[in-house]
């Protein structure tokens, strides 16, 4: 086996490079690293096709320019055909190397893919994943029809889909206030929590209800909205939803505590 | 005072209520229910809102209004719940020795209420849809 990391490039919602993003002083390239490490030795980073500059680890350059996530994929079945790819995205901060260990225990080499469905949104998780050989003829064929989605990709193959050790293992990170949350459980470990939520107009539309009871270890507020943002499929994102907490508008990163209230309200719109 | 209400608005009550002698102006702006909405046919507007938030950004708003403007009063009530066609949804009320103030402080107040007030109106279209809506980008800026 061998693993391919993807670094992604300058996060347009982060604001730079999420490899470079440290949490508890180590960065997501060099966690990775580490829990990727004791799994395999072959290891390369995923690079753009004209990058340059030393990296400390072999790098596999795309084959061509901004072929999104499935072309650092490419570039890996194009190195070698013949190996199983663990692939891996540097912006999953809470991915652990057990997880790492249940993809490789469980792999069916008679599967295209041994990958986790995100408990969060039930899907399929591309970028976290076992590849066998089998998938590099679909993925040629994918690639020539110019779909560029790593998600159908994965979708469309035959899978063995596994659940991670954890509910939010699979989390991304996307936002800078994703990183106060990330630095909260880094340095104070997860805590389950009980809140009530309540959604307001489009949200409780989308949500299917005005409130809910639930459990979570998120340690803000931004990480409990990025659960249920996925559990109910949210079409807005954290710029344009309004927190408030006991019926006061809060700010994303502050901190949850058991038994509290939380409003998640979309654009204010009356007059 | 702000408030929130199911029921019709009595216009000539909160005018006569608002009245001061040293006053030589009064403004009163009101917000009225559209029949369209980015070029579709509305036929009636539903209005939902965070009670307790929307209760207490409202008084914030009308402290901060007669904290900012020489005016002598303030009076700023939303309706909610479903309202029909030419209905009044929003009203404020100013009142000021000159006019100045009070154009500028009705102005104030019913930007930041717009802007600052959980409040979401959903509305019901010709062809039977039914949508929430999102704020007006033609409003302009709004004051924080």
């Amino acid at each position: 086996m061998k693993a391919l990391i993807l670094t992604g490039g300058k996060s347009s919602r982060m604001g730079q490079d999420k490899a470079s993003l440290k949490i508890g002083g180590v960065t997501q390239l060099d966690r990775i690293l580490s829990i990727v490490r004791p799994l395999t030795d072959v290891i390369f980073l995923s690079v753009a096709h004209d990058h340059t500059g030393d990296a400390h680890l072999p790098t596999l350059p795309d084959l061509e320019p901004g072929p999104g996530p499935l072309g650092g994929l490419q570039a890996a079945f194009d190195h070698d055909p013949d190996s199983l790819w663990l692939v891996i995205a540097c912006d999953l901060p809470l991915i652990q190397q057990a997880d790492l260990q249940i993809l490789v225990d469980h792999h069916e080499i008679s599967k295209d893919a041994t990958c986790f469905l995100n408990p969060l949104d039930n899907h399929p998780e591309p970028l976290c994943a076992l590849y066998s050989p089998s998938a590099a003829v679909k993925l040629t064929a994918v690639l020539e029809k110019n779909q560029r989605c790593a998600r159908r990709f994965l979708a469309s193959l035959d899978r063995n889909d596994l659940a991670p050790s954890d509910s939010r293992a699979l989390l991304n990170l996307n936002r800078p206030e994703h990183l106060v949350e990330l630095e909260h459980l880094h340095q104070n470990g997860a805590t389950e929590k009980e809140v009530t939520v309540e959604y307001f107009a489009k949200l409780s539309q989308e949500a299917a209800t005005d409130s809910e009871v639930l459990r979570t270890s998120a340690a803000t507020l931004a990480g409990l909205w990025e659960e249920l943002r996925l559990k109910h499929h949210f079409s807005l994102d954290l710029p344009h939803v309004k927190p408030a907490v006991d019926n006061e508008f809060s700010d994303w990163t502050d901190l949850l505590s058991s038994g509290q209230t939380i409003a998640f309200m979309p654009p204010f719109a009356g007059g | 005072m702000f408030s929130i209400q199911k029921t019709p608005l009595d216009l000539a009550a909160l005018r006569s209520d608002i009245q001061d002698p040293t006053c030589g102006a009064l403004v009163v702006f009101e917000g009225l229910v559209r029949n369209h909405h980015e070029g579709r046919d509305v036929t009636q507007l539903h209005y939902a809102h965070h009670p307790v938030l929307a209760q207490k950004e409202g008084e914030r708003i009308l402290a901060e209004t007669m904290a900012k403007f020489a005016i002598t009063k303030s009076v700023a009530i939303h309706r909610v719940g479903t309202l029909a066609i030419g209905e009044c949804a929003v009203v404020t009320l100013t009142t000021s020795p000159h006019r100045e103030a009070a154009f500028e402080a009705n102005r104030f107040l019913i930007d930041s209420i717009k802007a600052r007030v959980p409040i979401w109106k959903q509305e019901t279209y010709s062809t039977g849809e039914v949508e929430w809506t999102s704020p007006c980008p033609n409003c302009g800026p709004v004051p924080h």
